[in-house]
């Protein structure tokens, strides 16, 4: 996986709810083996108030309700090019859908424990010079990357992962956005580049 | 692809003042078979004296100046062979030269960096340039004398609607693809300068590529089609 390297993240969090603020930092601070710079937004449902203040501000990683860009893959894809070097997460209150949160580098749920959370929030933070590379690729991306370059079809992916057709070609989109690499082909190049997959898999 | 501006070219400009400012128009020359020296001739003087329409040239210069807004229509038979004889030129540019030049260098790297991605990349470039050969090959053969015999007033003309499609993404796609794999993800130990060589050699093809396919589907084709409505 495809990390922050820094000693000092800077989150952004966007919520309405004081309570999940307040509750993420007390759970970094807790449970997180990183440091981290907590900074909130309170507007979050307006997304061109939400692109000024990430002008403004110098966030690695930046958490959202699902709902802001639900159904608007487009618009947080133009988000996520403008910013491409921070990490999104988003937190799920109820209903949602694989498309949705396949947008995220990382999903945070009502169920999940504190302990949890702060896991997901380091899986992304390194130290500094151990970064692999900027592409962020989550690890469900890796996934389908792995499958795709040793010849699966998206239909075999779909099943093994037990998600459907459409999370798998969504999730190819994202992977050939975040390395801009298009065809099959050069994604085999790709993740023998980066040792995700043996040649001789192929 | 974002093509740099340059100055707006018509008949009348010296041709050795526009190569000292693009000197990408040499390759455009060389398609034009108008040879390099060009004195203090304007583009009208150059393409008189070797029978090529200057408002064609002119408008192809544009092109690699980077403007395609206001596109040629070629009027005359003498236009539309004129325009092929330039892509037949250039796909000999891109089988005698470029092709060879690219797998030339990477060939080099290959020398100095045991790895399984350059091997890889070589595979990537060998298998994308066979089906560059196959499309060439295929224009070639098949959709550049069916054009001539259409310009022509050829009476048995087939339905072009029902000939192969000629898609020119794939090719432009893989192309950055192999940009992109060198740019930002395959770390090689370079000797030589054969990276950066390399790198130009492709940035060189995807330019020349790129104004042929503004030529084939955005002048050619629509002429002819209209010619065959």
């Amino acid at each position: 996986m495809n990390k922050i390297a820094k000693t000092k993240t800077s989150i952004l969090i966007c919520d309405k709810s004081m309570i999940v603020k307040e509750g993420l930092t007390v759970i970094l601070e807790k449970y997180s083996n990183n440091n981290f710079l907590v900074d909130f937004f309170s507007e979050p449902y307006n997304v061109e108030s939400l692109e000024n203040e990430l002008h403004t501000n110098t966030s690695d990683l930046v958490i959202l309700p699902l709902d802001l860009f639900s159904n608007r893959n487009k618009e947080f894809q133009k988000l996520k090019r403008m910013f491409p070097s921070i990490h999104w997460g988003t937190i799920v209150y109820g209903f949602y859908s694989n498309e949705d949160i396949s947008m995220y580098d990382f999903t945070i749920f009502m169920t999940d424990d504190a302990e949890t959370i702060a896991q997901k929030i380091d899986h992304l933070v390194v130290d500094s010079g151990k970064s692999l590379s900027s592409e962020n690729l989550t690890d469900r991306e890796i996934e389908i990357l792995k499958g795709l370059a040793v010849g699966k079809s998206n239909k075999q992916i779909a099943d093994e992962l037990k998600i459907s057709i459409h999370t798998v070609i969504s999730h190819r989109k994202n992977i050939s956005e975040k390395t801009s690499i298009r065809t099959l082909q050069g994604l085999t190049v790709y993740a023998i580049s980066k040792h995700l997959i043996d040649v001789n898999c192929i | 692809m974002a093509i740099i501006s340059f100055v707006l070219v018509n008949p009348k400009m010296e041709l050795h003042d526009l190569i000292e400012q693009n000197n990408r128009l040499l390759l455009l020359m060389e398609h034009f078979n108008t040879g390099f020296t060009v004195a203090d001739m304007t583009i009208e003087e150059i393409c008189n004296s070797k029978g090529i329409n200057p408002l064609l040239f002119a408008s192809l210069c544009n092109l690699y100046n980077g403007y395609d807004k206001q596109l040629f229509e070629p009027q005359t038979i003498d236009d539309f062979n004129q325009l092929i004889d330039f892509l037949e030129n250039s796909h000999r540019y891109y089988l005698d030269e470029m092709y060879p030049e690219i797998k030339h260098f990477i060939k080099k790297l290959s020398e100095i960096n045991d790895t399984a991605d350059i091997k890889m990349l070589d595979k990537f470039f060998e298998s994308y340039f066979l089906e560059v050969k196959k499309h060439l090959e295929y224009e070639q053969k098949k959709v550049f004398p069916l054009f001539r015999l259409i310009c022509n007033g050829g009476s048995d003309i087939p339905d072009l609607k029902k000939s192969k499609k000629i898609s020119h993404s794939d090719i432009e796609t893989k192309l950055a693809d192999l940009k992109n794999l060198l740019l930002k993800h395959i770390k090689l130990v370079d000797k030589d300068g054969a990276k950066r060589k390399l790198l130009s050699a492709i940035f060189e093809f995807q330019f020349d590529l790129t104004i042929h396919s503004i030529i084939e589907d955005k002048i050619l084709m629509p002429s002819i089609m209209k010619i065959c409505k």
